[in-house]
């Protein structure tokens, strides 16, 4: 439930002005939400940022989804690419 | 006579339900076990599937009417060298001298805590209900969810403009989100707003 009620608050942020972009890991749940920005990931559910102790990896996922906050035709769906 | 007819409605449901839960049964039996997955190193590139999940865990999420996420025209980013950003987590995390979340509430706790920038993201407990997901990663490391020590690096060379002085935590396993929309996400979104955020990331679990 965790991929709609990031998707909730995410369209609530982006309407008080506040530019958004989340991850997920659930392309099914994702695609029933619909949030405004995401970054699809292939990483399982409790592996958001990809693994432990692996800031290399954390630092790509973080700045490839901050990539999609220029975007304005939304909703923004893109998937991870350094995988 | 109605109490024969509800009778009868509640085997036609029970029925009903047997079945679909049968349905799945078959079809998760019938795929692999969820591979890739090696030690606490962490996984293998792989996305999560709904199949990776319980039985009950995958009859309810595909019985579940979702909530389409609502918003009127896209925020204008500023350039992230400028711009002040916030973490939004939905991993249950709390610091220790919080109150964490209700794990008992019917439908989720729509509650949300505020976490202080200064904070050492190890010190951050987890109280989330959903048994969806592994804790082992983020025992081990919990930037895995709430990357607070990645965007700090980011903001010391520049790339990032600075960070909000704190942000939100929820726990995600909402099944009625009429308060969160109503009440709380509202209210917390009031406050980024007020600390002069421009750019929030918002990380499930």
């Amino acid at each position: 439930m965790c991929h709609q009620t990031v998707g909730l608050i995410q369209g609530l942020l982006e309407d008080t002005g506040i530019a958004t972009v989340s991850l997920s890991v659930s392309e099914e749940m994702t695609r029933k939400v619909r949030p405004p920005r995401v970054l699809l990931v292939p990483f399982p559910f409790g592996y958001p940022l990809g693994k432990p102790n692996d800031p290399a990896l954390q630092r790509t996922v973080i700045l490839e989804s901050f990539g999609l906050l220029q975007r304005t035709d939304l909703p923004a769906l893109e998937r991870f690419r350094d995988g | 006579m109605a109490g024969y007819n509800q009778t009868r409605e509640g085997w036609k449901r029970g029925w009903v339900l047997l079945f679909v839960v049968g349905v799945f049964a078959a079809r998760s039996q019938s795929r692999p076990a969820a591979d890739g997955r090696s030690g606490t190193d962490g996984p293998e590139f792989a996305m999560a599937k709904l199949t990776d999940l319980s039985l009950w865990d995958q009859t309810f999420l595909k019985l579940y009417r979702y909530r389409q996420a609502r918003w009127s025209k896209p925020a204008c980013a500023k350039p992230l060298r400028e711009a002040r950003v916030a973490l939004v987590s939905t991993a249950g995390l709390h610091l220790p001298s919080q109150k964490p979340f209700d794990e008992a509430r019917k439908g989720g706790d729509p509650s949300y805590r505020w976490l202080p920038n200064d904070l050492a993201v190890q010190d951050l407990e987890i109280a989330h209900r959903s048994q969806a997901f592994s804790r082992e990663g983020i025992q081990l490391d919990r930037n895995l969810c709430f990357p607070l020590d990645r965007l700090r690096e980011l903001v010391r060379e520049g790339i990032v403009g600075g960070l909000s002085h704190r942000h939100l935590s929820w726990m995600g396993s909402i099944t009625a989100p009429g308060r969160l929309l109503s009440q709380t996400a509202p209210e917390a979104a009031a406050g980024l707003q007020q600390d002069g955020v421009d750019v929030a990331l918002l990380i499930p679990v």
